[in-house]
């Protein structure tokens, strides 16, 4: 299964003049007409999704048309058995999409491997299916309106507009945040007035997020796949460079995509939630998922570890629950073992703080008015940075035995500094981008900057256009997580 | 919400609109500037609009400096446009057929040198004539180049599909490129009242052959060889650079591809002119000196893979240095791109051995004669 890329990316050209219309549009059509300006964003999201493959529209449309029917049926009956129907038919419809498109080879394939290890041969079908772009992303948000619908923790809508337009709006639809129906879908029933200073912020947002996506995450992709490529070309060093640049790499380009996302959202006045917050200064695991794409987090915590018993009951099963969770976290990014690898490795970074109670020991800032950090916070930074790097190199290999032969190089060649040169120009950019969000780490985005005067305002969006203009890759690179 | 706000927040998104465009205007007006400049001199014309110039302008040549050449691109549109019977395809060196050298079937040839970077690219070509989406041409010359074969490669991407034939005009990452050009070629500029679509020197003529511009006048004040490569070829061979880099030698299944593939143009009619170009002398010998797996290509496939070759295509000329053929290093333009001059021979002997009945066999041997002893240096035919 391939994902396709050839879609309307946030970096192309045909996104920065579909923007501007939209925009133009939308705000003509005026805040009192909710319903219009709903439509428009209906139809606005419709065409951004149709871009990559009309026919995956069929998909998004019926995903949402079963949540908003079950949601109804759910609201209008009490009875218990009934009630648990319904939610089994979008679970079973979402889910079933889900597994359908992403994970029916890898399933097959594994069914296979596992009869050949025991010496049966298997014979099973291989469909040769395209992989909608953004279907775990939407899938997960609508689902999440049906349970929390189940659950009575929302009324459902009754505005069939309002809520496509919720499970469908462009700037979130393939890579997130995913949204909760809690804080988005309200937003789309209420008449949205434009804030200037929201709107301005976001376009610095938006902007911030470009340049991570197109200058830093983009240059970096080319020596990662170098080093990942050709492992046996490197030594330790520069594998663990390769590591830390892909760390990098991977942060930027999603991180970056939900920056403009949410950029994107505040120039139409719906606010969308905060994806990252400076994760790689995270001083545990636990504080790591806490600022790593805390959409999907929060998603699991909510509707899987949390009804799973969560951290009640025996150690035992708060183990397995933490297991569990992080292990099919893990495979939602994608059919792969390595991700499942990735999951399972978390779970066993997460259990010393589970069997110690020390899951909640970072939750507050981090050194809060320092400008260089305490010793104790530095160790425990570099420590955490350390054990997730590791991780990423499940995920960024192609196969366990990628990943496994990448370490083994690694270990073969200790002290080999082979191909180290042509990776310090990215390492510095890394580390020059990692000191200038430490400064800026007690803000939602580092380019919040309105209290700085007009000028140096200015300079500094010139400074990084310019940046964007001379060092960007402008050549519609994917993001990362559009395969997931 | 009092009134004033309301007022304000229906005004506010044209307020912002306002301020985006006033905050934008120092960069797009420099930068508009830059793009009408690029427009006037043709660089950031399409390949489509600049064919169809070239129909309407003989002289005219296409010589884009700060946009990608697209050869892929420009060339397969072209071979489309002219559907010639007499078509030239190959990588860059190939690209000194130009229809002078067809007397009397100037109309029906089109040189697409370049659009070969590889092994798959032929492959590709091929399958593209037989689904018909590229025209069959009734003789197709060939030129090929020993670096396809070579052992070990994971092998190049063709670049004749639909990605890669995005016209560079037509997406930001071409313009941005164009743009960052000009901080070493600076502001793009082109001779007053030439017919020159872009800002470069030479460039394709109509017939889809590449005119040497300046190094012409170059060569006619001092004709001796000089390699004109960056880095030049032997230097490349002996430190084993780019295409000289080091292999194993000759794939056998590369081999046996491009077999296939004159196989399959033999079955669909297609008469098949092959020439091996020459290396320079200094770049031949260099080959020799470096010895190991190079050499061992350079061996096989001027050997017994040309041998394969010459059973297989209607003609083959195998030309392993410009001695071969009677001429000197001066032939060439560099150490691997041999000059027309050199060409008007390996004409002959196409000619001299093509079957009773061909196109080929119509061409007169005494105008091709005529052309080499009017050329103006030993590896230019006139200035054009």
């Amino acid at each position: 299964m391939e994902p396709t890329d050839c879609g309307m990316l946030f970096n192309s050209l045909v996104f920065a003049i579909f923007l501007p219309l939209v925009y133009v549009v939308y705000w003509a059509l005026g805040s009192p007409r909710v319903r219009a300006q709903n439509a428009l964003l209906l139809i606005a999201s419709y065409i951004f999704y149709g871009w990559w493959d009309y026919r995956f529209l069929a998909l998004v449309f019926g995903s949402s048309l079963v949540d908003y029917l079950v949601s109804l049926g759910l609201a209008r009956t009490e009875a218990i058995r009934r009630r648990r129907w319904l939610l089994s038919i979008s679970l079973t419809v979402n889910l079933g999409t889900l597994a359908f498109f992403k994970y029916f080879n890898f399933f097959v394939d594994s069914a296979v491997a596992l009869l050949q290890s025991v010496g049966l041969s298997a014979s099973m079908p291989v469909l040769h299916v395209i992989l909608p772009v953004g279907i775990s992303f939407y899938t997960f948000q609508t689902l999440s309106y049906a349970i929390d619908v189940y659950r009575r923790e929302l009324t459902p809508t009754k505005d069939p507009i309002a809520f496509f337009a919720f499970v469908s709006f462009f700037p979130q639809l393939v890579a997130g945040p995913i949204e909760r129906a809690s804080a988005l879908l309200p937003q789309f029933l209420e008449r949205r007035v434009f804030q200037m200073a929201a709107a301005k912020d976001g376009l610095r947002q938006m902007l911030w997020g470009f340049f991570k996506k197109v200058v830093i995450a983009d240059n970096i992709a080319p020596y990662v796949s170098r080093v990942f490529g050709h492992p046996d070309n490197f030594g330790a060093p520069g594998l663990a460079i390769g590591a830390i640049l892909f760390a990098f790499q991977i942060y930027c380009d999603f991180s970056g995509y939900s920056d403009i996302a949410i950029g994107c959202g505040r120039l139409f006045g719906i606010r969308l939630m905060r994806n990252f917050a400076y994760p790689y200064f995270a001083r545990d695991v636990a504080e790591f998922w806490r600022r790593w794409h805390i959409s999907l987090s929060t998603w699991f915590r909510d509707y899987l570890y949390i009804p799973l018993g969560g951290n009640r009951g025996s150690i035992p099963k708060q183990a397995r629950n933490v297991f569990v969770t992080f292990t099919l976290s893990g495979l939602w990014h994608g059919a792969s073992w390595t991700f499942v690898v990735w999951g399972f490795l978390h779970s066993l970074f997460y259990l010393p703080l589970l069997l110690r109670k020390k899951r909640r020991r970072n939750v507050g800032p981090i050194d809060e008015g320092r400008y260089l950090p305490r010793l104790g916070t530095m160790v425990a930074i570099a420590t955490t940075f350390t054990v997730t790097t590791l991780a990423w190199v499940f995920f960024r290999a192609k196969s366990l035995g990628e990943a496994m032969a990448y370490f083994g190089r690694a270990v073969s060649h200790p002290v080999d500094a082979a191909g180290l040169k042509s990776l310090v120009l990215p390492l510095s950019a890394c580390v020059a981008l990692a000191v200038i969000e430490w400064v800026r780490r007690d803000t939602q985005h580092v380019l919040e900057i309105q209290s700085l005067p007009v000028a140096v305002r200015w300079a500094i969006y010139y400074a990084i256009i310019a940046g964007l203009l001379f060092f960007g890759k402008l050549a519609n690179e994917p993001f990362i997580y559009f395969q997931f | 919400m009092s009134p004033s706000s309301t007022s304000s927040s229906k005004r506010g998104p044209w307020r912002l609109l306002f301020r985006v465009v006033a905050f934008a205007l120092p960069l797009a007006i420099p930068l508009g500037i830059i793009e009408i400049q690029l427009w006037r001199v043709g660089e950031s014309w399409s390949a489509e609009r600049s064919l169809a110039y070239q129909r309407a302008h003989p002289d005219s040549r296409y010589a884009r400096r700060y946009f990608s050449q697209q050869f892929n691109r420009y060339k397969l549109l072209g071979i489309r446009q002219h559907q010639p019977e007499i078509l030239v395809v190959g990588s860059s060196r190939a690209m000194q057929f130009r229809s002078e050298l067809f007397p009397g079937h100037e109309r029906d040839f089109y040189n697409a040198g370049g659009i070969l970077q590889g092994l798959a690219d032929f492959e590709q070509l091929v399958a593209l004539m037989h689904a018909g989406d590229v025209p069959v041409p009734r003789v197709l010359i060939i030129t090929v180049d020993m670096w396809w074969f070579r052992q070990g490669d994971a092998g190049r991407a063709t670049w004749l599909t639909d990605d890669g034939l995005t016209e560079a005009a037509y997406t930001l990452a071409g313009h941005v490129a164009a743009i960052r050009a000009i901080r070493e070629k600076g502001f793009p500029s082109r001779a007053d009242g030439s017919q020159v679509i872009g800002a470069g020197s030479g460039g394709f003529r109509p017939d889809g052959s590449r005119s040497e511009g300046p190094l012409v006048e170059e060569c006619v004040r001092d004709p001796r060889f000089v390699d004109h490569e960056h880095p030049p070829i032997g230097e490349r061979i002996r430190k084993g650079l780019m295409q000289f880099a080091d292999t194993a030698g000759f794939d056998a299944n590369d081999g046996e591809t491009f077999t296939r593939a004159l196989g399959a143009l033999r079955a669909m009619g297609v008469e098949t002119y092959v020439l091996f170009p020459p290396l320079s002398t200094e770049a031949a010998n260099a080959i020799a000196a470096r010895g190991g797996g190079l050499n061992d290509l350079w061996i096989e496939f001027n050997g017994r893979f040309a041998n394969k070759v010459k059973q297989l295509a209607s003609v083959a000329v195998i030309l392993e240095t410009p001695d071969d053929i009677g001429y000197t290093d001066e032939a060439m333009w560099d150490g691997f791109h041999p000059g027309a001059v050199l060409l008007t021979s390996v004409m002959e002997r196409f000619v001299a051995s093509a079957p009773a009945g061909s196109v080929m066999a119509d061409i007169s041997l005494k105008k091709l004669r005529e052309l080499r002893e009017d050329a103006v240096c030993p590896r230019a035919l006139d200035n054009r």
